[in-house]
């Protein structure tokens, strides 16, 4: 269920339909989230857009990336991204054990250094609306200027996102259980 | 201090500054986080795209699209985005009141129409991280479904680009005056 209706191919005009095959073209799909985005089909494509950026030319591991898109979910209160993020850090080898702590904001056992910089920065950019400069410091130092500003640029994207699903009231599918705590 | 250097274009590759020109020609410059997001052109164009995108096309009248912006960065407190966009906001028509108000947060007090509802529909999703059924029908009744899609990519937009200010202390500029009371 969501607040709007969910937009198929030939629910669109021209210029709807080819953003939505650019769509597929940069994702592989235009279902979920972007059957309600589709509803502005020129937005709809500069969010996959930048999602595929994400995706296939960041220079930050995937595993690391499904993390930090779970710790923006979480501090969001985003149970659908949350448990679809879930999903593909499972498969990206992500342990039930890390994804119940990020579900939970605490922090995971067994995390690289790496991994702790990326998630340290993601949950005070997110708790404070700033960056200290110890955390600053040690984000540059793993990622370097080019992976601190997709560091940055990820959890901007994916908080938006958080906030569409949010505002249209995406639920999850029935029967699907919550990863994140209910009523914080 | 800068966090990170600024990009220039004679730093990047040919393919690269593709990226750069493409962000000059949408938006007349590099200022702002573009500067440090050149880091990594391609993903700088693709958000300076939905930048463009979220303020030159839809329905929305720019005047509302700027309190919109204005008020989402007051909801961050990022002093360089209320500083950039006060200015697209007077320059559009938008009263002093009304910035004001956003400026101190007292708004929605002393708003009405259409000022009043996306106020409340910036705060409500940036400080409830939902949109109550109230807010959502008012807003899909007043501009549309596209529009209320349009208004929340709008908000998000200037959510991620007041992040990466304020994550790489992105400082005002010469002639920028700080707006958001300390």
């Amino acid at each position: 269920m969501a607040r709007l209706d969910r937009l198929a191919r030939e629910d669109l005009d021209d210029a709807g339909c080819e953003s939505f095959d650019r769509i597929v073209g940069l994702r592989g799909g235009a279902g979920g989230l972007y059957s309600l985005l589709l509803h502005s089909p020129g937005l709809a494509e500069l969010m996959a857009a930048t999602e595929a950026y994400v995706r296939f030319e960041s220079r930050l591991a995937l595993t690391l990336r499904e993390m930090v898109i779970l710790a923006t979910a979480r501090e969001v209160g985003s149970q659908y991204e949350f448990q679809a993020h879930a999903r593909l850090a499972r498969q990206a080898g992500v342990r039930d054990d890390t994804i119940r702590s990020l579900a939970l904001g605490e922090d995971p056992a067994g995390l690289s250094d790496e991994e702790m910089a990326a998630l340290l920065y993601a949950r005070e950019l997110l708790q404070k609306g700033s960056i200290s400069d110890p955390t600053f410091k040690a984000a540059l130092q793993h990622f370097e200027p080019r992976g601190v500003v997709e560091l940055s640029v990820i959890i901007g994207h994916y908080k938006m996102i958080a906030l569409f699903l949010a505002s249209l009231d995406v639920e999850l599918a029935p029967g699907a259980v919550p990863e994140l705590p209910l009523a914080r | 201090m800068a966090r990170v250097p600024d990009v220039s274009r004679d730093q990047l590759s040919s393919e690269e500054q593709g990226y750069y020109d493409e962000i000059v020609e949408s938006r007349g410059g590099i200022r702002g986080p573009y500067g440090v997001m050149l880091q990594s052109p391609k993903l700088a164009a693709c958000v300076a795209a939905t930048g463009a995108y979220v303020r030159f096309e839809g329905d929305m009248d720019n005047a509302l699209r700027e309190v919109v912006v204005i008020a989402t960065a007051r909801e961050i407190k990022s002093q360089y985005e209320f500083s950039a966009h006060a200015r697209l906001a007077r320059a559009a028509g938008v009263s002093e009141d009304t910035i004001q108000r956003i400026a101190k947060g007292t708004a929605p007090d002393g708003l009405s129409g259409d000022e009043s509802l996306v106020v409340k529909y910036v705060q409500e999703l940036l400080r409830d991280h939902k949109i109550s059924d109230a807010t959502f029908g008012a807003v899909k009744d007043r501009f549309g479904v596209k529009g209320t899609v349009e208004l929340t990519g709008l908000i998000g937009h200037y959510l991620l680009v007041g992040q990466v200010l304020a994550a790489f202390a992105v400082e005002l500029t010469e002639g920028m005056v700080a707006e958001i009371p300390e």
